[in-house]
């Protein structure tokens, strides 16, 4: 079953009928994870650090650590 | 070592930037395809336009494309005149440096000749025309150039193509390597996308071989990720799949088949095995358009 496609346009996004929201829990951040990066600071993906770089910009910096830090203690 | 900790401690206590998340977004759209060849060469150029106006408007990070670009279904030589089309017409989005993530959906093809006729459109012309149309080429044996993942910011992004597995059609997605590449993860989103939905609403479904399905469901699930996007059905639906209870854990089913494509009738019935899954519906339209996702440290928002 299938409308014309041709009688209508298109009307952006789906605002302000529909707007859904969820937050993903954070997976923790433990003090060894606190060190490997203190061992990555400032490095980039390429020397091995680009697990430690969370905002994936290609360097190990202070928004890595602040994204972690909103996680400190947090449980998994 | 200890010196580094320490002097990250202060430097973290000493920061003006403490609190302060990236926001970003991304836009999600699918089925651009005419209704024939003859119809402006397989795909409706009039709404695939507008979405490239509303695409350079709202300036994403990214911009992915759940399949099913042209009405393809044919030679490999006008399939390749399709995608060269499809291509065109995304051309301003190309030049304004939006990186353009799709996948094929089963009109776009799967055998040999209609994977020519693909890696012949989407592919690396920066030494000729200044672009780089190719896909990232980090996906399993035989899907270089169709499936693939991208890291940006704080997520992980899986692409999916559909229609080629070696087993094709109970496995639609390459188990093994999502495995791997789940597992390697480390940021905190996690979005996947492919052509099929999981869970059948009127065409053909993941949710055909509930087995293979389940499978990569649960991968997801393990994997934290809250969201599947996908198209093959002709309307934006938006439904959440629970099967525990635990609204926290679900993983939503989001169609965004809204791109031209003529647009198809659903009676409301999930109509295939949802394997212990109970499906909610959030929200449907018949109108085309695309889903704008908005993301800001742990949250996302779509709309």
């Amino acid at each position: 079953m299938q409308l014309d496609s041709n009688d209508q346009s298109v009307q952006g996004h789906y605002l302000p009928e529909y707007s859904w929201s969820y937050t993903v829990p954070s997976s923790g951040f433990t003090f060894e994870e606190f060190a490997a990066l203190a061992v990555c600071w400032l490095s980039t993906d390429d020397a091995g650090c680009g697990d430690m770089d969370f905002d994936g910009d290609g360097i190990v910096n202070l928004n890595d650590l602040q994204m972690r830090l909103d996680m400190w203690l947090d449980g998994p | 070592m200890k010196q580094r900790v320490l002097i990250l401690t202060i430097v973290l206590l000493l920061s003006p930037a403490a609190g302060a998340w990236e926001t970003w977004t991304f836009i999600v759209t699918a089925d651009s395809r005419s209704e024939s060849h003859e119809e402006t060469l397989g795909v409706n150029v009039v709404i695939l336009g507008e979405l490239v106006d509303e695409i350079l408007a709202e300036n994403p990070d990214l911009f992915l494309f759940t399949g099913d670009l042209v009405v393809g279904n044919t030679t490999q030589d006008l399939l390749e005149v399709e995608f060269l089309q499809w291509r065109e017409v995304m051309q301003p989005v190309y030049e304004a440096g939006i990186p353009v993530y799709i996948v094929r959906g089963n009109h776009d093809g799967g055998g040999s000749a209609t994977t020519t006729a693909w890696n012949n459109v989407f592919r690396d012309e920066t030494s000729s025309v200044g672009l780089d149309y190719s896909l990232p080429q980090n996906g399993p044996d035989g899907e270089k150039n169709l499936t693939y993942s991208v890291t940006h910011k704080n997520a992980f992004v899986l692409a999916l193509d559909e229609c080629t597995t070696a087993n094709h059609p109970q496995n639609y997605v390459e188990q093994g390597w999502i495995d791997t590449e789940l597992a390697c993860n480390t940021r905190p989103h996690v979005f996947s996308f492919g052509h099929f939905t999981a869970f059948k609403m009127i065409w053909d479904s993941l949710g055909d071989h509930p087995t293979q399905r389940n499978a990569f469901w649960h991968s997801l699930e393990d994997a934290g990720s809250r969201v599947y996007f996908c198209g093959h059905e002709h309307f934006y639906h938006h439904a959440t799949a629970d099967n525990d209870g635990d609204p926290n854990n679900n993983i939503d089913q989001v169609v965004v088949g809204s791109a031209g494509a003529s647009v198809h009738i659903w009676d409301g019935n999930y109509t295939g095995d949802n394997g212990g899954y109970e499906l909610t519906d959030i929200f449907h339209t018949t109108r085309f358009g695309y889903i704008l996702a908005t993301v800001t440290g742990y949250d996302v928002n779509l709309t």
